[in-house]
């Protein structure tokens, strides 16, 4: 379950890590946003589905934003884009504090209940966030391998200057991937904020998280993501049910370590012609 | 050649009067006394990140690792303070030593994310340990150095500036060590493993023997630190050692100018200052600080060290390896160039 939303930010990390190589450590706060985003249109009385995709659409749009202003001056040395992915947090973590304050906030689950399935009981708003994830992670996949812009996006990752030799107008990729990361980013914010309490400082376990499954399933790759979020989540609960809950966050980092001995590219690392 | 020494050295002297230019108000001294600490953990990244190129994120870890077996040594041990602090830093070593075995068969990115990975494993621990550790709750650190007299100073560590003077001597050899070795052969060879591993191991550069020297020298300067920190403190709790301090530090190192030895002490002062004279600010002067830093990697990508850019360069590291500020260091820890690296800076 947790291993859904896991792949999620793991999936919008890859976008932008795909492109321009820049681990974006501001992506955790991409997720606050659509929290707040979300959470405020619900209390303004909007459904949770349009308020989250609503959300999704005015951080997608910031995303665009800080690629045009902070990311593109450094594209040329992407480990400087990491760091000002760094300052990029403190800038909109602050400025989350100062306009919203520090009380957690939630926002009410739209399915209330359990049902039963197999003798186990399963909360119906686990199963709902479960079902939205897979829908976004379906229709992304969908749209990377099958739309026009989703194969210019995957020509530009592999190879910048021969996209633009076709004549794809890569400069615009990149920002429609930053738009499609953000975007996913509020999408798993959104989600998460209708399981548990969320505050300004809420992106910042995510986002390790979302790193440890791009990197175990193999930066730069989509599938990867995936796949590396399933198993990082499902690693985290067995080891929380069967080991040491209190460790239940080291088990990630565990698997993590082990699984780089044994593969160092990622499980599914692309080919990538550079 | 020469004068760099020259103006290094009048520096380091300088440093040590600044208590008595501050006329020792508590204040400044206090301020003095972080800028001091911060700048040793600066240069502890430096040596692995700067000097090698290795992007490590675990530099925070072993901090922590050095402020806690320091306190739980002297605390619930009772041991005195200075053997503590030597089984502090062995302990550090012999962290690195454990996590570069993992972590050095891997390069760029999968290196940081893998460090990282190991940071957060050692404060996991220091949580779930409560016995021995305080837990999250963390653990009070009320002891004091026991004194010993420097040429005219007794130190007692009954005040503020006595920290300051072990803080600063500390700092003052780790600078000196760091400069020495960057200009040794060992140093030349670290450099080589951070410009082009490949041509580094074609000329038979040893890196992985390179690399563990480099972490193991940095993993002690961290200890150390972590050690002045605890008892001048007097408390410690894992969230002193989180993902936040992390992020200050790599933020401080690269507005400072990574690869250079001012770079550590500007980045360092301004950290510690700065949010100080932000205060008028208000409680948004954290994020101004941020917005700050992100114009400085936009606008001067070799950090505030390299403004000054003849001047300092001569003070740095980077003596005749390469012609590039300190971004070249940066491009080397990357994972993987989109571009070629843009052309050096004419001199």
């Amino acid at each position: 379950m947790t291993g859904s939303i896991y792949a999620l930010v793991g999936l919008g990390l890859t976008m932008t890590f795909g492109l321009l190589d820049i681990l974006n450590f501001a992506h955790g706060q991409m997720l606050m946003l659509g929290a707040y985003g979300t959470f405020f249109l619900v209390r303004a009385g909007v459904p949770f589905l349009p308020a989250m995709v609503i959300a999704m659409g005015g951080v997608a749009l910031l995303g665009v934003i800080v690629e045009r202003v902070f990311f593109r001056p450094v594209r040329a040395t992407p480990v400087n884009g990491l760091i000002v992915s760094i300052g990029l947090i403190a800038v909109i973590e602050n400025v989350a504090l100062v306009a919203w304050g520090a009380d957690p906030k939630d926002i009410q689950p739209s399915l209330v209940g359990a049902v039963q399935v197999g003798g186990v009981s399963v909360i119906l708003q686990r199963l709902l966030v479960l079902g939205i994830t897979v829908v976004l992670i379906v229709l992304f996949s969908v749209f990377l391998r099958s739309s026009t812009l989703g194969k210019w996006i995957r020509a530009t990752a592999q190879n910048r200057e021969a996209a633009a030799l076709m004549g794809i107008p890569t400069d615009r990729v990149v920002s429609v991937s930053f738009a499609l990361g953000s975007a996913l980013a509020a999408a798993s914010g959104a989600l998460l904020a209708t399981l548990f309490p969320f505050d300004p400082f809420v992106g910042e376990v995510p986002v390790l998280k979302g790193f440890i499954v791009i990197i175990l399933g193999g930066l730069g790759s989509p599938a990867g993501a995936i796949l590396g979020g399933f198993a990082l989540g499902i690693s985290e609960a067995l080891g929380a049910g069967l080991i040491a809950s209190a460790f239940r966050d080291g088990f990630g980092f565990a698997i993590l370590i082990l699984a780089l001995l044994w593969r160092p590219q990622g499980l599914m690392a692309p080919r990538r012609s550079r | 050649m020469g004068p760099a020494r020259l103006i290094g050295a009048v520096f380091l002297a300088l440093a040590f009067l600044v208590p008595f230019a501050f006329q020792f108000d508590p204040y400044l001294v206090h301020l003095s006394v972080l800028v001091a600490l911060y700048a040793l953990l600066a240069l502890s990244l430096n040596v692995i990140w700067g000097l090698a190129g290795q992007f490590s994120m675990a530099q925070v870890a072993f901090l922590e690792i050095g402020a806690y077996t320091t306190s739980i040594l002297v605390v619930q041990a009772q041991w005195s303070y200075w053997p503590a602090l030597l089984v502090a830093a062995g302990l550090a070593v012999a962290a690195s030593l454990l996590i570069g075995a993992f972590s050095f068969r891997l390069t760029g990115m999968y290196f940081a994310i893998v460090t990282l990975a190991f940071a957060q494993l050692i404060t996991m621990l220091v949580v779930n340990l409560p016995a021995l550790t305080g837990g999250p709750y963390g653990l009070p650190a009320r002891f004091r150095p026991d004194g010993f007299a420097a040429g005219p100073l007794q130190l007692t560590f009954a005040s503020a500036v006595d920290y300051y003077w072990i803080a600063v001597a500390t700092l003052a050899a780790g600078l000196f060590l760091t400069y020495q070795l960057a200009g040794s052969r060992t140093g030349r060879a670290m450099s080589a493993a951070r410009e082009d591993e490949l041509l580094a191991q074609a000329i038979g550069v040893d890196l992985r023997y390179y690399k563990t020297v480099a972490f193991a020298l940095s993993s002690v300067l961290a200890a150390l630190a972590g050690g002045y920190m605890a008892p001048y403190l007097t408390f410690i709790s894992p969230s002193m050692f989180g993902f936040r301090e992390l992020v200050n530090l790599i933020l401080m190192l690269v507005v400072g100018g990574v690869g250079t030895l001012a770079g550590t002490v500007v980045g360092a002062s301004l950290f510690v200052v700065l949010p100080e004279v932000l205060r008028v600010a208000g409680s948004i002067r954290l994020g101004v600080y941020g917005a700050i830093l992100i114009l400085v990697v936009i606008f001067l990508p070799q950090g505030l060290a390299g403004v000054p850019a003849l001047l300092w360069r001569r003070l740095g590291w980077r003596r005749g390896v390469s012609a590039g500020g300190g971004s070249a260091g940066l491009q080397a820890a990357g994972a993987a160039r989109l571009e070629p690296t843009p052309p050096a800076e004419p001199r």
